[in-house]
């Protein structure tokens, strides 16, 4: 669990970066900060591995202030992605993989040995472990990235815009790709994104932030959308676009979804398929709809986008 | 011919006195320039002195700086420790600003990400930030190698031993030969010094030359990204 307890940072300007930050992020489940930027969300992600220092308030991982711990040490115990990779172009694909056990003292051989098993884990081919980070595309630098977070086996993920640089089908994949991974692994994952269909996508918890890391809103991406806050958080989420308000019109005997513009986005299935806190691998009681319908499509997957 | 034959004693000692005085400055100036770039690369007030200052240095014409040296040292007007000193001098006006833009073009992106993954300091210096800034580094100090090399010579007219001995006598004497080895010799000593950098830098720096296929099938796409990076 990660506590953010009265959190500000300055950097003497008359502005702060953020002030009176206060929220708590739940074990083993992905709550995601999403704001334009100047909301101070990267900020608030850094103070978690102490990259930033709060100049007020303190962050806590289970209790115990972060402030307190060697920065080195805890960064090696957390996982960090961030937007273009951030891999290190002299490494190796495998070696960039194997950064923290090496550094954390593991053997170079049973380090690669690991780091081939977790490039698979990303969907990469073993082949692609002597190639240079340049040599590969952006997605799967993006999945390198993911695989080096693993490498260490932490219990926190950071993830700043991981997937912001990617093409959209390419993003689409990279997070059913992390939706799966985090069903299988439970994380607790802080996960930092301007794009809110990812983080309706990915979030178990979403905080939209205002400017300054004032939190405008914070909930299920279902209280959310159901019930925006303000102004601001709808037209963050575009609720008054058309974008989120969908309706069911009948076409030789299917019944269609469109938008508000009335474009056509999906069918509606009757049947029971899996709920939304099932696929995501968390268990979020209250947050299962009960009509037993759901739509296909809508959000970040609509069939425009696809190829 | 019958000259280079005659003399191939005398053509060896002074090439041997030219490399003496050579790489010592080469190799002072690279690693005097590492510190002081890495400090200037970060504080801009020391960046404008350095600027400035190696300025100036290169301004100063060499021979006058080989006569007034002995005097501030107290050292010999023939001692090959002024050409040594002087030329890590010139070195330093030279390596240091191709240093600090050297570790000033180092990605943020690739160091940020070096410190989030529990580099402490001095690792993130040693195994991130000092190899990204390599490539840079080595363009500098070939240079550097190659204009040393060629500035040894000057020496010759105060008649401090090196090649640059071979034509100062040989235009006294009338030698073409001798001149001519003198010449030759000091370019293919500097192409030979340059050769060896660039071969040292593919040895220490593979993921360099990885897009030429060094490391397998890279594919278009790497070959163009790392066209783009070079």
């Amino acid at each position: 669990m990660i506590r953010f307890e009265n959190v500000g940072k300055s950097y003497g300007g008359a502005t702060p970066a953020v002030e009176g930050f206060s929220c708590t992020i739940p074990s083993h489940t992905c709550t995601v900060l999403v704001g334009t930027s100047g909301s101070g969300k990267t900020t608030l992600l850094r103070m978690v591995n102490r990259m930033v220092d709060p100049t007020s308030g303190r962050v806590l991982i289970d209790d115990e202030d972060v402030a307190t711990v060697d920065p080195v040490a805890l960064r090696r115990r957390i996982g960090y992605v961030m937007q273009s990779s951030g891999l290190l172009p002299h490494r190796t694909v495998v070696d960039n993989v194997a950064t923290v056990p090496v550094l954390t003292g593991t053997p170079r051989r049973e380090a690669r040995a690991r780091a081939l098993d977790l490039l698979e884990m990303v969907g990469l081919d073993r082949d692609l472990g002597g190639r240079y980070p340049a040599q590969l595309s952006g997605g799967q630098q993006q999945r390198v990235g993911v695989a080096r977070a693993l490498a260490a086996d932490p219990n926190i993920l950071l993830m700043d815009e991981p997937f912001g640089a990617v093409d959209p089908i390419v993003r689409a994949e990279l997070q059913d790709e992390l939706a799966r991974l985090q069903q299988d692994l439970g994380k607790t994952i802080l996960f930092v994104t301007h794009d809110i269909d990812e983080a309706f996508r990915l979030g178990d918890q979403v905080i939209v932030l205002r400017p300054g890391g004032v939190i405008a809103q914070a909930g299920t991406p279902e209280e959310i959308l159901a019930d925006p806050a303000d102004d601001f958080v709808g037209s963050f989420i575009g609720a008054g676009s058309g974008k989120r308000t969908l309706r069911v019109r009948e076409v030789e005997g299917r019944r269609i979804v469109v938008d508000g513009a009335g474009s056509a986005i999906g069918v509606l299935d009757d049947g029971a398929g899996p709920s939304r806190a099932a696929l995501r691998g968390a268990a979020s009681p209250g947050t299962d709809r009960a009509d037993g319908e759901r739509a296909h499509g809508g959000g970040a997957h609509r069939a425009g986008e696809r190829p | 011919m019958s000259w280079i034959l005659a003399n191939l004693g005398l053509i060896g000692s002074q090439l041997g006195a030219h490399l003496l005085q050579a790489l010592p400055p080469i190799l002072t100036s690279f690693v005097l320039a590492i510190p002081l770039a890495r400090l200037a690369a970060r504080a801009s007030w020391l960046r404008g002195v350095v600027g400035v200052g190696s300025g100036l240095l290169y301004a100063i014409p060499s021979l006058p700086l080989f006569i007034v040296l002995p005097i501030l040292l107290g050292t010999g007007i023939r001692s090959i420790a002024n050409v040594i000193i002087a030329l890590t001098l010139y070195g330093l006006a030279l390596m240091v600003p191709g240093a600090i833009s050297a570790f000033a073009s180092v990605g943020r992106d690739a160091l940020a990400s070096a410190t989030a993954q529990g580099y402490a300091p001095a690792a993130r210096f040693w195994q991130v930030e000092l190899p990204l800034a390599g490539p840079a580094l080595l363009a500098t100090l070939r240079v550097v190698a190659v204009s040393t090399v060629s500035l040894v010579t000057v020496g010759g007219v105060l008649g401090v031993p090196s090649l640059g001995m071979l034509f100062v006598d040989g235009f006294q004497r009338g030698i073409l030969a001798e001149i001519l080895t003198g010449v030759v010799l000091t370019a293919a000593l500097a192409l030979v010094l340059d050769a060896l950098l660039v071969a040292a830098g593919r040895v220490l720096m593979p993921w360099t030359r990885a897009g030429a296929g060094g490391v397998g099938a890279g594919g278009v796409e790497a070959a163009t990204a790392a066209e783009a990076s070079a």
